[in-house]
This record gives C-alpha cells, structure tokens and sequence, in this order.
C-alpha cells in the first residue's frame, strides 16, 4: 500500500502545487510593484504642477496624497477622470482593445514568418544567399521601429501619390487596410528576433546525436524537421515566442503613437509638443502605462508557467525550492 | 630534437585572430569606423558645426536648407545655414560618447545585482520580483517622464546629467538577470571550490574568480547596451527630446528648441520637424542612428559567437 502510495505521488509529482502557488506570489507582488513604481512615476511631476498644470511651489505631501488616493481608486477598478471630465476607465476599454487588436495580427503574420525565416537561416547552405539572409536579420533587428515606420510611410505616400493607387493609409484605426503598415512594421521586428533565437536553439539541436542517427537512417528534409527538430524546439519556441511579444510591444508604442492607431501607446506618450507632458493627463497616461505593465508582467508569468510545465528537469528544481 | 613553442604574446595573439568571424570583423570594423571619424572630427569637418554658411544668389541670401551638394556642403545644410556633414562627425563624437558611458553604467548596475543575486541565493527570490518590476516600466515613458521631470509646461528639454543618469538606470535588468543565470552556473565549479579550500572568503571568490570568468559575457551585453541607448536616445529624440535642449521658442509659428550641443538627437528631432523643408534633414541623422545601432548589434552578435 505504501509502495502503490509512493508510486502513486511519484506519478502525480508534476501536478505539485507550490511551484504554481510561488509563481502566483511571485506575479502577484512584481505587478504590485511595477504598478507603485509607475504611479510613483507618473505622478512625480504633482510635486511641480499643480493639476491644470500650472506651476506651483513644491508640495511633497501633494505629491503623496494623489498618488495615494489614485491607487485608492484603483483598488476599487476607477482610473480617475480627465482634465475634461471624461472617465478614464472608458477610454482605456478602446486603447485596449485598438491595442490587443494590432498585437494579436502582428502575431498571427510574425509567428510563422519568424519560424520559417529561423529554419533558413540554419538549414541556407550556399554561401551568398546565406549572407544576405544573414545581414537581413541583423538589419530587420536593428532598424529602429520609427526609422521603418518613417520609411514605409515615406514610400507608401510617394507611390500613392504618383501612380494615384491607394494601396494603404499611413495613418489612424481600422481593420481594414490600415493594418497593412503597423502590421508589417511590428511583425518586421517580431519575426526577426524570432528568427534568431529560433536559428541560435536549432543549431543546438541540430549537433545533437539522435538528429545524426536520423540522418545516418536515411531521414531529412521536412520530414526530419517535422519529425525530430520542431519536437525539440518547443521550449525554444515558448521563449522565443515571449521575447518575440515584448519586442512587439515595446516597438508598438512608438508605432502607436506616429500611427495614430489609437491604443496604449498613444494614450501613454500623451504629449502636447506645446505644454509638454503636465499633470491633466497623467491619470489617462497612468492607466496605459498599468495595462502595458499588466501584460507584461503577466506574459513573463505565463511565459515561466509554461516553460516550466514543458520542462521536467526545470519543474523538479521548482518542486525541490 | 627541439619543438617549436610560441611565445605566449604570439599564441595569444593567434587565439583572438582564428577567433574573428565575420559578423565582429563587419561589425568591429563599422563600430571602429563611425568611432574614428567622430574622434577625427576636428580634421574630418570642414566646419565648425555651429557655423552659419550662407550662400548668396548675386547678392539675394538663399534660403537654408540647402540640399546636399552645394559646394562646400557634402551633405547639405540643416535650416540654419549650418553644414549637416561637420554637425553629424562633431555630434557623432557627442552622441557616441555619451552612449558607451550609459551603456557601461548600466552594464555595471546589472553585474553587481547580478552578481549578488546569483551568489546569495536566498536575496535571488526577492531580486527577481524587483527586476520583475523594474523591467515591466517601459524604458521610453520612464525616460521621458523623469528626464521632464519639474520642467515647466511647455519644455521637454534635459540636461546631460539628468539625461545620462535616467538612461543608465533603465534597461540594466536584462544585464542582470544573464548575469545572475551565469553566476549561479559557475558557482559549483570545481575552481570556486578550490579557492575556498585554500581559504579565500566569499567576496574574494565572487570578485576575483567570478566576475573574471564573466568578462565575454560582459563584453556582449556592453555591446547590447550601446545599440539600445542609442535606440532610446533615438526613439526619445523622435518625441522631442533630446540631451540639453534648451527653452523651446515660438520662431515664425513653429516651435524651436535650440540646442546646446551638436548632437544626433536634436538633429534627428529638428528633422522631423522641418522635414518638409528638405527630406535629407531627416534621412541624414537617422541613417547615422541605423549605421551605429547595426554595427553595435553586430560587434555584439560576432563576440557572443565568439564566445
């Protein structure tokens, strides 16, 4: 009976529930403090304008009473007004969902492209063809969003307006063509950087034994990499797959901001060239800032739970802390 | 019957050559490039970057800006009669300059928590909430608020400290946490045990055989560093923003910020304001960012091969 207990909490050893519980705890805290610090943040500028945004004397005490009131308001899910009257929370619903929109596209283009693209940039052979993929990637990887942004939009407005054929906009919201350019601009990125963190792991797997003994046997081409490399992948490609989503979204402010698309990033960078950023907006600016850290954090969180459910040696250290 | 023995100069010496591939030698060579003109620039410049060269019709001022290949002018001159080649080698100097300090601050901030967390396990727990944090706050909007940060509405402006400062202490946690991960591998190693035996105390171990065995690592991540400061400075310049901006005036109904320095930044924010004008304004500091990001980004790719 005992062994069949042993035997029994050996099988079920991965359903533990203290990694999820310290995974939880662990979420639950860096969100508390990314959310002070960034209220911490926004705020700070209450200690040199008062909320019109006109100067006033240095108030510390100011200072600490808004920031403790607006996450009073928080606890109880209300954003706080604008300077107009209106109520965050509704405006925040639209940035939102413009946002998840965008996100969700640029994702669905750069996720295939980024693993196609990863698998060429290992298996190109010849020498030319291999370089140029090379020094594409790096390229795709350092051109900085707002140079390819300037660029497309450049080009787009040259050819529209010499051949008078309106193949996208350069700028606003819609689900139509208007996806065409921060779609391309942010999948661009993503699928670059998946690329090359997917080619980094599939070198890894690649001078592994049990890929050699399948090539001895005679396998190779797709059915190889469907068979034996993409199976292998899989952790690589959790991790890559975050890393491609915080690139994306760390671009996405920018591109949100030149494109006018109506999301976070625009209600976070609310910035009057002529007044600068003052404290009218900050509630509007503050609430962004905690949806762009909500996810984030939680994409990190999520990221660690699968990882370590798709790992066993990871989610026995988990058990053992 | 005598062997042949290099001299450890020569085969140390050898390693590093057979070591280059061809992602460093592009990017060092780039990097080396972009660094020596900038440092050359008071021989490369034709001009002072603050002059004002104005160009006459007869005797009618033509208007700036002028479009690049006006004589005396390789690349044309911004909107205040100044040359655009001697401001992007003198701003070069400026810009990468102040790039490699942020970087290797940030650098320096990340190793020691790095080094810290991965060695005390117990303070690993608490770090990663912290760097959890500290990593969600997207770098751009902490940079521009606290570089803004008591400003008067109305200037988006930053002095060099200020600017140095905040942009340091964003975008060390990526730093940190590969350090962090590097520690806790070396940390049952044969060669720390060893130094403990021989009774060296724990500070001893993780600074002088530790930290050493980080230096490539180090060396990528610096790398890293200096193409997203000049990414940020970049994106911040894009807003408006750029390291010592001065008061911004209403001139002729558009808004001037004069700067104090010659420097990509403002260049690349007087750009796009005035890009209307004269669309190599604009191209002209943005192709330096891209050329400096790239070659950084690769000088880092080629050394993590290396490694």
């Amino acid at each position: 009976m005992a062994a069949q207990s042993a035997a029994m909490s050996g099988k079920f050893q991965h359903l533990s529930l203290k990694p999820l519980v310290m995974t939880v705890l662990t979420f639950m805290l860096t969100l508390l403090l990314s959310i002070i610090l960034v209220t911490l943040l926004l705020f700070a500028q209450h200690v040199f304008v008062d909320k019109r945004g006109m100067p006033t004397h240095p108030g510390l005490w100011m200072y600490l009473t808004n920031v403790r009131t607006y996450l009073q308001g928080l606890l109880h899910g209300n954003f706080g007004k604008t300077f107009n009257g209106l109520q965050v929370n509704s405006i925040l619903v639209v940035a939102v969902r413009h946002s998840l929109q965008l996100l969700a596209v640029s994702v669905a283009v750069a996720l295939p492209i980024g693993i196609a693209w990863g698998s060429l940039l290992v298996t190109v052979q010849r020498r030319w063809p291999r370089i140029m993929l090379d020094v594409f990637s790096t390229l795709a990887l350092s051109l900085p969003s707002f140079v390819v942004l300037l660029l497309a939009t450049q080009a787009v407005a040259t050819f529209t307006q010499r051949t008078h054929i309106r193949l996208t906009y350069v700028q606003g919201y819609g689900l139509d063509r208007h996806l065409i350019l921060p779609v391309a601009v942010l999948a661009l990125r993503g699928a670059a950087f998946m690329a090359r963190s997917l080619a980094v792991a599939q070198l890894d797997v690649l001078r592994q034994d049990w890929i050699r003994v399948a090539r001895a046997k005679g396998l190779g081409g797709l059915h190889l990499w469907y068979r034996h490399i993409l199976p292998a992948l899989r952790l690589p490609l959790i991790g890559s797959t975050l890393g491609m989503l915080r690139v994306m979204v760390s671009g996405f402010v920018i591109v949100d901001y030149m494109y006018e698309w109506g999301g976070l990033g625009r209600q976070m960078l609310r910035i009057d060239f002529l007044n600068g950023i003052v404290a009218p907006e900050s509630e509007v600016a503050a609430g962004a800032t905690i949806m762009l850290v909500i996810f984030f954090v939680a994409t990190d969180t999520l990221g660690r739970l699968f990882v370590t459910k798709a790992d066993p040696r990871l989610r026995e250290r988990m058990n053992e802390q | 019957m005598s062997t042949y023995m290099p001299l450890p100069l020569v085969r140390r010496w050898r390693a590093v050559v057979f070591k280059v591939n061809a992602t460093l030698l592009l990017g060092g060579i780039l990097s080396i490039l972009l660094m020596g003109c900038a440092l050359a620039a008071p021989w490369l410049a034709p001009h002072d970057p603050n002059e004002t060269l104005f160009r006459y019709n007869g005797t009618t001022l033509l208007p700036a800006p002028y479009p690049p290949g006006t004589a005396g002018m390789p690349l044309g001159s911004d909107s205040l009669w100044r040359d655009m080649w001697s401001r992007l080698l003198y701003g070069g100097r400026f810009t990468l300059l102040f790039c490699w300090v942020a970087a290797l601050v940030r650098i320096t901030l990340g190793t020691l928590v790095g080094l810290f967390a991965g060695w005390y396990g117990r303070v690993a727990r608490v770090v990663d909430v912290i760097v959890g944090a500290w990593s969600a706050v997207p770098s751009l909007l902490f940079a521009l608020v606290v570089i803004t940060l008591g400003n008067t509405p109305g200037v988006l402006s930053g002095s060099l400290p200020r600017f140095l400062l905040i942009i340091s202490l964003t975008g060390w946690t990526e730093a940190a946490v590969r350090c962090r991960i590097a520690v806790q591998g070396l940390r049952s190693e044969p060669f720390i045990e060893a130094a403990y035996a021989i009774g060296r105390g724990r500070l001893a171990v993780l600074f002088r055989h530790i930290l050493p065995n980080l230096r490539d690592l180090l060396l990528v991540e610096i790398a890293y560093a200096g193409a997203a400061v000049l990414l940020l400075v970049g994106e911040l310049a894009f807003l408006g923003i750029f390291v010592g901006a001065t008061e911004s005036m209403v001139v002729k109904g558009q808004l001037v910020d004069d700067p104090l320095y010659a420097e990509w930044g403002s260049m690349l924010a007087a750009g796009l304001r005035h890009r209307n004008s004269g669309v190599w304004l604009l191209l002209e500091p943005v192709i330096a960012f891209t050329l400096a990001i790239l070659s950084f980004n690769l000088l880092a790719d080629g050394l993590r091969r290396r490694r």
